[in-house]
């Protein structure tokens, strides 16, 4: 029976690790597009010595950087998913009562909230926002200087 | 099996997160956490603890040749802590301040109940002013 269980578990965090990790993949290709765009456009604008393109390129830096952000919020409710169904599994391994996690087995997360969103700001995750930040600051430096 | 140290440390804690709501840092309910895991380990085992899932182990094996009702008790709720040790002392990427909470509200407190009513603790004061608060 325990054995059943931990099988159903296991499997289970696998779906997680495999959604958690396709949620990575997209917030990956966000952000290289976002970076192409950015691209493209700051070399036009500077190009046709157009100074729009340049706040055109803060917007679309905005913009990549909120999409990326749904997909960021995303993958963190499915590693948190993952984390309590790992608790589970070790609960196996150590001779424990398997304890099942709080929603049982689910792919419904819970609606990420705006104080989710702005723990994306936190220091440890500056691989996150630096990027952008880098994008953004490049963009005004960019237009005053050329 | 805890120091009296131990016991007014944890009703400083339970009084400052229940009345004052001041800021209790991961940093030190670890320090406090990890000394308690010891004193217990060596009253039960006389051992030193050596890995968090290896202890949580140790405790579901020897259980079982425990007599009395109110020492299990007190190993069930140390295993319950050991079991979101990691998730809310470690330092890794994901967040987990809610689980701190969650942690001080739950487990700790479910640890400090079991401890308070044993046997050893009836009639210590330390442990009554503990008890009043965990009312």
């Amino acid at each position: 029976m325990k054995e059943e269980k931990i099988h159903v578990l296991i499997k289970a965090w696998e779906t997680y690790q495999n959604l958690s990790k396709g949620f990575g993949e997209n917030a990956w290709k966000i952000r290289t597009m976002g970076i192409g765009f950015w691209s493209a456009i700051i070399a036009y604008g500077y190009q046709k010595n157009n100074e729009m393109m340049y706040y055109l390129s803060i917007i679309i830096v905005m913009l990549f950087f909120l999409l990326e952000s749904g997909m960021r919020l995303l993958q963190q409710k499915y590693i948190e998913k993952s984390i309590e169904m790992e608790k589970s599994i070790n609960d196996y391994l150590v001779d424990d009562e398997i304890q099942m996690p709080e929603d049982g087995i689910s792919t419904n997360v819970l609606t990420p909230t705006i104080f989710d969103f702005f723990k994306l700001f936190k220091l440890k995750r500056w691989m996150f926002w630096f990027p952008y930040l880098i994008l953004l600051i490049s963009s005004f430096f960019l237009k005053n200087i050329i | 099996m805890l120091s009296a140290a131990m016991i007014q440390q944890l009703y400083t804690i339970q009084f400052d997160h229940r009345y004052t709501k001041k800021h209790i840092s991961r940093k030190s309910m670890k320090i406090i956490v990890d000394s308690i895991i010891e004193q217990i380990c060596s009253h039960y085992f006389q051992i030193r603890p050596n890995g968090i899932q290896k202890l949580r182990l140790l405790i579901n094996t020897k259980i079982v040749s425990i007599n009395e009702e109110e020492d299990k008790a007190i190993l069930r709720s140390l295993s319950a802590i050991l079991r979101e040790y990691s998730t809310v002392f470690s330092k890794t990427y994901s967040d987990h301040d809610q689980d701190f909470n969650d942690f001080l509200n739950q487990e700790l407190f479910a640890f400090m109940k079991e401890l308070t009513n044993h046997s050893l603790f009836r009639t210590d004061d330390n442990a009554i002013r503990l008890r009043s608060l965990l009312i």
